[in-house]
């Protein structure tokens, strides 16, 4: 039972974790405008259904191709982005044009085994320049990624235009390295793909710890004996191996958002590594997924910057909206808060002159408010309507006046003792003057909670004046 | 290829300036210089400032900038491509700011994150309007140094005439060095201290948009000659190669320009034996110069460093 209980608790927060729910948003709303679309009439829901049900073997392939890539970028990118090496990607996947180059030369044909292997090694030849750069000189990280990324890349170009004036036939399509043609994967790829994407899993999964101790602190790492330089190594193998293979799909350029975009939008979404991971891989794949749909129904399109592309869009989403840090979510609740701050202010002037007339039925006539608040009939409706709204006032239109009701009513005096209690804890505990204290507390007046104020009374031995004279009013329980 | 079976060897280091090469190579080493010398200059800033993957993400969304201009205008006509253009990378930068300040993102991740995006939207309207747009894939990629002698000539002085390219290269050149010229001082302040600058009233942030569309001016003039990636290069390479031997940033600057020539002469040599594309090798020619300095460098070289290891030992 209790286990039980435990249980619902924990699915209870994992629900309500902001991530949880973005993700189940982002889930629907993609899902329904696909069910949407596979259930109009017409070419355009046929053609859907055709490749959600996977009719066509080349559909099936190719997208089984670019989920493994998205799955398998998406998961170690997310290394990456926590390593702040996310550039790493982009020099992996120029550096490695060379050995591509010097593949093809080896047999002269496209072998996918060969141009692995010339791509692999020029890829790891790359990531030991970095390294050796790094502890010989005091160039600049960014400057000496940028230096091992245009030389070998230069190279490599030399060697593809030194490639095109040989007189073989079956040089054509090596330029679709450059920006990747997913439709052309053949079963060779995905059988390499499989192979790689299991042990990328496998190295995660068996080096889960490791891999996130050296990731985030590489000197605790070396002190409890994680062997450092053979993880690393290992992790920037199967990171070449996933990116030579996927830039069959992707291309050169896109190789680098397919690997950084997805982890930094699972990023944005969690602050658990594991769950980011998770994220990650998931958000890899659906960006594939719609990818490979978007140019499957418009088939002079490409897949890869359309894979680009959807990661893009759901990284615009996580950083404009999600719950933590998001711009628009950071923008509305300013906004709100500036909203009720306003409300609480005109509830607040209600209160004080009711007060200050000492009037038994709390009601208020309109044009007394007006000339406080100093303005006309029309706007002060606009005024009055948010407080209504709140349940603070009721407005009795036949009589042209307002009354508190209960609510309201403890809401003001809850503000203004915050106000009064803080105004006495600057002049008396905090020795302020007492022209200067007003300013103060007529900002921190709105967040004061419960327990500071039965702290602050009790330090100031619970009074029942502010220091301008005025009774500190004792709200309603 | 063909050159190597020459019979005499001295003939070899005068090959690009025979009679039959001797036009294209004039404009070509002056073109490679211009460009190297003002994404050298420039690059000088771009080091210290960390900015070089701003400058990659650049030459990469130049290619959008490009596409939209066009769409929106519907003419290939200089002005809206480089408009288009400029406006793009500054575009660019301005996002990768906004990402990096509002979320716990690390500037790398941002860049990779914004010109991927980009870079990839580019692509998507290219193949979208393909029957519309044209643009030359290799251009984009190699740029089209070897065919600089063949544009059209403008006329700068009487009797001075200049390919068209070139001409707005060398307004470039002459724009970057009057402009760090002019913005010297602040520029320098706000690089190596931007607390300290704002403190002695020099407007940091307008200084770093000066700076970026004065990047963003340099890339989008070289792309046209040296491709998307090589710009990179460019701007990358002189410099560090320069600090090899200095490290003051005005000697730094001159040296700068000097890296500029011997890359660009010596890339045409590269690509005339191996018979490849001019700009890539003008490029491994900066990659050998650099090599040599990592190597004999006087300052923190390999083996001035082992020297100096060697002498604190005793």
């Amino acid at each position: 039972m209790e286990a039980a209980l435990i249980f619902y608790q924990k699915l209870r927060t994992l629900v309500h974790s902001s991530m949880l729910r973005w993700l189940l948003g982002v889930g629907c709303f993609v899902g329904l405008i696909f069910i949407g679309f596979s259930y109009t009439q017409g070419s355009w829901g046929q053609k859907s259904l055709r490749f959600f049900t996977f009719q066509d073997r080349a559909v099936l392939l190719t997208v089984l191709a670019c989920a493994m890539l998205g799955m398998n970028c998406g998961v170690l990118g997310s290394y990456v982005v926590v390593r702040k090496i996310a550039l790493i990607g982009d020099v992996l996947s120029h550096a490695i044009l060379p050995g591509v180059a010097l593949g093809f030369v080896w047999s002269m044909s496209k072998n996918p085994l060969h141009l692995f292997v010339g791509a692999v090694i020029s890829g790891g030849l790359s990531v030991f320049f970095v390294h050796l750069l790094r502890k010989t000189t005091r160039i600049r990280e960014d400057s000496i990624l940028a230096i091992v990324l245009t030389a070998f890349y230069a190279v490599g170009i030399c060697l593809l235009t030194w490639i095109q004036q040989l007189p073989t036939s079956n040089k054509a399509g090596l330029n679709t390295f450059l920006l990747g043609q997913a439709s052309a994967i053949a079963m060779d790829d995905i059988m390499l793909l499989l192979v790689i994407t299991v042990l990328t899993l496998s190295v995660v999964m068996f080096f889960y710890k490791s891999l996130l101790v050296i990731s985030f602190d590489t000197l605790f790492a070396g002190a409890v004996r994680i062997p450092v330089s053979f993880l690393n190594f290992l992790f920037m193998l199967i990171l070449a191996f996933s990116i030579v293979v996927s830039i069959q799909a992707v291309g050169v350029v896109l190789v680098a958002g397919l690997l950084v975009i997805p982890a930094a939008t699972a990023y944005l979404l969690t602050h658990r590594f594991h769950i980011m991971l998770m994220v990650a891989g998931l958000l890899g794949v659906v960006s594939a997924y719609i990818g490979a749909y978007i140019s499957y129904m418009a088939p002079r399109l490409p897949t890869g910057p359309f894979i680009i592309f959807v990661s893009g869009v759901l990284f615009t989403f996580a950083f404009m909206f999600n719950t933590r840090s998001g711009v628009l979510t950071q923008w509305f609740r300013i906004r709100r808060k500036r909203k009720r701050i306003a409300c609480e202010n005109d509830l607040k002037s209600v209160y004080k002159i009711l007060e200050r007339t000492s009037i038994e039925d709390m009601s208020l006539e309109r044009s007394i408010l007006c000339q406080s608040w100093g303005v006309s009939g029309h706007d002060f409706k606009k005024r009055i309507n948010p407080l209504i709204q709140l349940k603070w006032i009721t407005w009795h239109d036949r009589e042209k006046k307002l009354s508190l009701t209960a609510k309201g009513l403890k809401r003001a005096q809850e503000i203004v003792r915050n106000h009064r209690l803080w105004e006495l804890y600057l002049t008396n505990a905090m020795g302020y003057p007492l022209d200067h204290v007003h300013e103060d507390a007529e900002r921190i007046e709105h967040v004061l909670d419960e327990e500071t104020i039965l702290m602050l009374e009790k330090r100031l031995n619970y009074p029942e004046k502010d220091p301008h004279g005025k009774t500190i009013p004792e709200p309603i329980k | 290829m063909h050159f190597l079976n020459m019979d005499s060897l001295m003939q070899w280091w005068a090959l690009p300036w025979s009679e039959a090469y001797c036009y294209d190579s004039i404009w070509i080493v002056l073109m490679g210089f211009l460009v190297a010398g003002s994404c050298g200059l420039i690059g000088n800033f771009v080091i210290l400032k960390r900015f070089a993957f701003v400058g990659d993400a650049i030459s990469h969304t130049v290619l959008p900038g490009m596409v939209i201009a066009f769409l929106i205008t519907s003419s290939r006509g200089i002005v809206p491509m480089f408009v288009g253009a400029i406006v793009a990378g500054f575009v660019t930068s301005l996002l990768i700011e906004f990402i990096k300040n509002n979320s716990r993102l690390k500037p790398d991740a941002a860049i990779g994150i914004t010109f991927t995006t980009l870079f990839a939207i580019g692509v998507i309207l290219v193949s979208i309007f393909a029957e519309k747009v044209d643009l030359d894939q290799d251009c984009v990629l190699y740029g089209e140094l070897a065919f600089i002698g063949y544009e059209p000539f403008v006329t700068l002085l009487p009797g001075v005439e200049l390919p068209v390219p070139i001409f707005r290269m060398l307004f470039v050149f002459l724009a970057t060095i009057v402009g760090i010229w002019f913005f010297y001082h602040p520029l320098v302040i706000s690089t190596f201290d931007s607390v300290f600058a704002s403190i002695v009233g020099i407007k940091t942030r307008f200084m770093h948009y000066v700076f970026m569309v004065f990047v963003s001016l340099v890339i989008v003039f070289s792309f046209e000659s040296v491709g998307a990636i090589l710009v990179v290069a460019m701007l990358v390479f002189p410099g560090v190669t320069a600090s090899f031997y200095t490290s003051k940033l005005t000697v730094s600057m001159y040296l700068t320009v000097v890296v500029a020539v011997m890359s660009s002469v010596l890339g045409l040599y590269i690509a005339l034996w191996t018979n490849t594309s001019v700009a890539a090798s003008m490029v491994i020619a900066a990659f050998v110069l650099f090599l040599f300095s990592w190597v004999l460098g006087p300052n923190g070289g390999i083996i001035c460093r082992a020297f100096k290891t060697a002498g604190s030992k005793y």
